[in-house]
C-alpha cells in the first residue's frame, strides 16, 4: 500500500510541520545574524568592564527584544509570506490551514529558545563578573519579579514578535508588512518603556500597557544613579505579554478557521483576552 | 483501460466572479482512466478544476467524487486524502529543497511516518526524473524542472483521482513522454487539462471540450475525431474558404472546413475536429493561445 488513507492525528502532523517550519526558522540568515548579535553584545556587556554603567542591562532584556524579538517578527512574516506561496495547491490537502498556521507559530519557539540561551549567557556571566547597575533590580524587586521582568523581556519578547510576524503573514501576506509591522512594534514598545521611565507619567502606570518595559523609573532623566523601579507587578505584567502572545497566534489561525474550527478558537480567544486583560490590570494594580 | 463505473461526477455546476459567468450548467462523469479537458484560455477549465480540487465552492449544482459529495468539509478531507492535484501556476515556498518540499507535501498528504515518507518522495521524485537535483533548491532549478516538481506532488501516495492542470506546459518532448508514461501506468481517474491535443490524443480515451463555461463535447477522443471526417485536406495552394489552412512541413497546405472545396482528403486530427468544434480560424486561435 503506498497511500495512506487512515486518519492521522492532528497533534503529530501539527508537530511535523512544526520541525519543518522550525528549522526554516533556524537557518534564517536574519535570525542567525540577529542571534550572534545578541550574543556578541550579551558577551561584551559581561567583559566589557561590567561595574561601570548603571544604566545598561546587558543581555538582560534589550538585545533579545530587539535582535531576537524584533527581528524575528520579519523572519516569521517572511516565511508565512512564502509558505502561502503556494496557495493554489495547499487547500487542495486534508491538513487544514488552522494547523498550518499553528505548524507556524509553533516554530516561533526557536527564537523563544535562542533568547532564553541569550539570557542564560547573561545570568551565567553576571554569577562570575557581578555587575554594580544590576543592584538596583535585585536589591528592590522581589525575586518573582525579577524573573518574570527577565524571562518577559526575553523569552516572552522573543516568542511574541514572531507570532505577531505570523498573524501579520496571514492577514497581509505581501512583502514590506513584516518590517512595517516590526517598525510599529518598536515604536509601540519604545513608546511605553518612555512613558514607564518618565516620573511625571509613571503615576498613571499607563507605559504597562506597552509589551516591553525596562523596568526602570528616572526621576531626574539626566541623573540615572537615581533610577527606582517602575511600580506595578513585573508578574503581572508578564501575564498580560503571555496574554498578548495566545492574542497574536489566535489573529494568526482565525483569518482562514471555519465552521467548529471557528468556534473553538473565538473561545480561545476570548480566554487570551481574558488572561492579557487580567494580566495587565494586575500589572497596573500589583 | 476504462471502467464504467464513474468515479466523479459534476453535475449541473455554475460558478460566477463576480459578473462573469466562469461555468454554466456544467455536467459529465468520468471513470478510471485518463479524459482530456479541451478548450480555448478562458473557457473556464482552471475553474473546474479548482472545483474538483475542493478548493472552490460551485454556486450551484453538485460534485462528487469517489462516492463522496464535497459539500461537507469532513467529505471534502476525505477526498482530499486521495486527490492528487497540480494547478496551473505553482510558487514555491522559500528556502526549499525539491525533496524537502515534497517532503513537505506529503506531510500535508498526512504521511506521517518518516521512513515510509521519504521513500515516497524518492518514488515521486524518480517518477518525474529528478533525482539527480532532489537536494538542490528549487530557486536553482529550471523551470521545466519546477513543473516536474510540481507534477511529483500530486503523484505523492498514488492518488485514486488527479487532477493536472497543464501538466506538460515547459516540459520538453522527452519529458512529455515520460509524463505520458507515468500518467497511463496509473491506476486513477485522471482529468488532464490541456491545449496539447497531441497530448489528448496520445493518453485519453475520453475527453471533455468547454468552451464559455459549457461542455460542448463529451464523449470518445475517437468521436471526436470522426465529426472532422472528410473536413481536411491538403492542396498545394491556400484556399481562403476553408476555417483554417496553415502551410504544413511538406511544403503543402493543410486545410480544415466544413465543406471540402477540392484538394486530396486526409484524416483528421483531433487538432482538425478541435478547430471544426469551435469553429475558429488559426489566426483567432493564435491570438487565444
Amino acid at each position: 500500500m503506498t497511500t495512506t488513507t487512515s486518519q492521522v492525528s492532528e497533534r503529530t502532523l501539527l508537530a511535523q510541520l512544526a520541525r519543518v517550519h522550525a528549522w526554516r526558522y533556524a537557518r534564517h540568515p536574519l535570525f542567525l545574524i540577529g542571534l550572534a548579535l545578541a550574543m556578541a553584545a550579551t558577551t561584551w556587556d559581561i567583559v566589557d568592564d561590567p561595574n561601570l554603567d548603571s544604566s545598561r542591562d546587558g543581555g538582560l532584556n534589550f538585545y533579545s527584544a530587539f535582535l531576537i524579538g524584533v527581528l524575528g517578527l520579519i523572519v516569521s512574516h517572511r516565511l508565512t509570506r512564502t509558505e502561502g506561496k503556494a496557495v493554489a495547491l495547499l487547500p487542495s490537502t486534508p491538513v487544514s490551514q488552522t494547523t498550518r498556521t499553528l505548524a507556524l507559530c509553533a516554530a516561533c519557539l526557536v527564537p523563544a529558545l535562542a533568547a532564553a540561551l541569550v539570557l542564560t549567557v547573561a545570568m551565567l556571566g553576571w554569577l562570575i563578573f557581578p555587575p554594580s547597575y544590576l543592584q538596583v533590580w535585585v536589591d528592590a524587586m522581589p525575586t518573582a519579579d525579577f524573573v518574570a521582568w527577565a524571562v518577559g523581556s526575553t523569552v516572552i519578547a522573543g516568542l511574541g514578535g514572531p507570532l505577531l510576524g505570523v498573524a501579520v503573514g496571514r492577514w497581509w501576506g505581501f512583502p514590506g508588512a513584516g518590517a512595517a509591522a516590526a517598525v510599529l512594534t518598536v515604536v509601540a514598545a519604545g513608546a511605553g518603556t518612555m512613558v514607564a521611565m518618565t516620573a511625571s507619567f509613571a503615576a498613571s502606570r499607563a507605559g504597562l500597557v506597552g509589551p516591553w518595559i525596562v523596568w526602570l523609573e528616572l526621576p531626574d532623566i539626566v541623573d540615572v544613579s537615581n533610577a527606582v523601579l517602575v511600580r506595578g507587578s513585573a508578574v503581572g505584567h508578564l501575564v498580560y505579554t503571555i496574554g498578548l502572545c495566545g492574542l497574536a497566534v489566535w489573529a494568526a489561525v482565525i483569518r482562514d478557521a471555519e465552521g467548529a474550527a471557528r468556534s473553538v478558537w473565538m473561545r480561545r480567544g476570548a480566554i487570551a483576552m481574558v488572561v492579557a486583560v487580567d494580566g495587565l490590570l494586575w500589572a497596573i494594580l500589583g | 483501460m476504462t471502467s464504467h463505473e464513474p468515479t466523479a461526477a459534476v453535475t449541473g455546476v455554475g460558478k460566477r466572479f463576480r459578473r462573469t459567468r466562469a461555468l454554466d450548467d456544467v455536467t459529465f462523469q468520468l471513470s478510471t482512466g485518463v479524459t482530456g479537458l479541451l478548450g480555448p484560455n478562458g473557457a473556464g477549465k482552471t475553474t473546474l478544476l479548482r472545483i474538483m480540487a475542493t478548493i472552490l465552492t460551485p454556486d450551484e449544482g453538485e460534485v462528487s467524487l469517489l462516492g463522496r459529495s464535497v459539500r461537507t468539509a469532513g467529505q471534502r478531507t476525505e477526498v482530499r486524502r486521495r486527490l492528487g492535484y497540480l494547478p496551473q501556476e505553482l510558487d514555491y515556498p522559500r528556502g526549499f529543497t525539491a525533496f524537502g518540499f515534497i517532503d513537505y507535501m506529503a506531510i500535508l498528504k498526512e504521511w506521517d511516518d518518516r521512513t515510509g515518507r521519504h521513500a515516497e518522495v524518492r518514488r515521486v521524485i524518480e517518477a518525474v526524473q529528478l533525482t539527480d537535483v532532489s537536494a538542490k533548491k528549487i530557486r536553482a532549478l529550471s523551470g521545466g524542472m519546477r513543473r516536474r516538481l510540481a507534477v511529483a506532488q500530486a503523484l505523492i501516495g498514488t492518488p485514486k483521482l488527479l487532477l493536472l492542470d497543464e501538466p506538460t506546459t515547459g516540459l520538453d518532448p522527452e519529458q512529455r513522454v515520460n509524463l505520458r508514461r507515468v500518467l497511463s501506468g496509473m491506476d486513477a481517474t485522471i482529468l488532464l487539462s490541456t491545449h496539447q491535443t497531441e497530448d489528448v490524443e496520445a493518453l485519453c480515451d475520453r475527453v471533455i471540450v468547454l468552451d464559455q463555461g459549457q461542455v460542448t463535447f463529451e464523449g470518445a477522443v475517437a468521436d471526436l475525431v470522426a465529426t472532422a471526417e472528410g473536413s481536411v485536406w491538403m492542396a498545394d495552394e491556400p484556399d481562403p474558404r476553408a476555417l483554417a489552412h496553415w502551410k504544413a512541413g511538406n511544403g503543402r497546405y493543410r486545410h480544415v472546413g466544413r465543406e471540402h472545396v477540392g484538394g486530396e482528403q486526409v484524416a483528421p486530427t483531433l487538432e482538425d475536429a478541435y478547430l471544426l468544434m469551435r469553429g475558429t480560424t488559426v489566426d483567432e486561435l493564435e491570438v487565444t493561445r
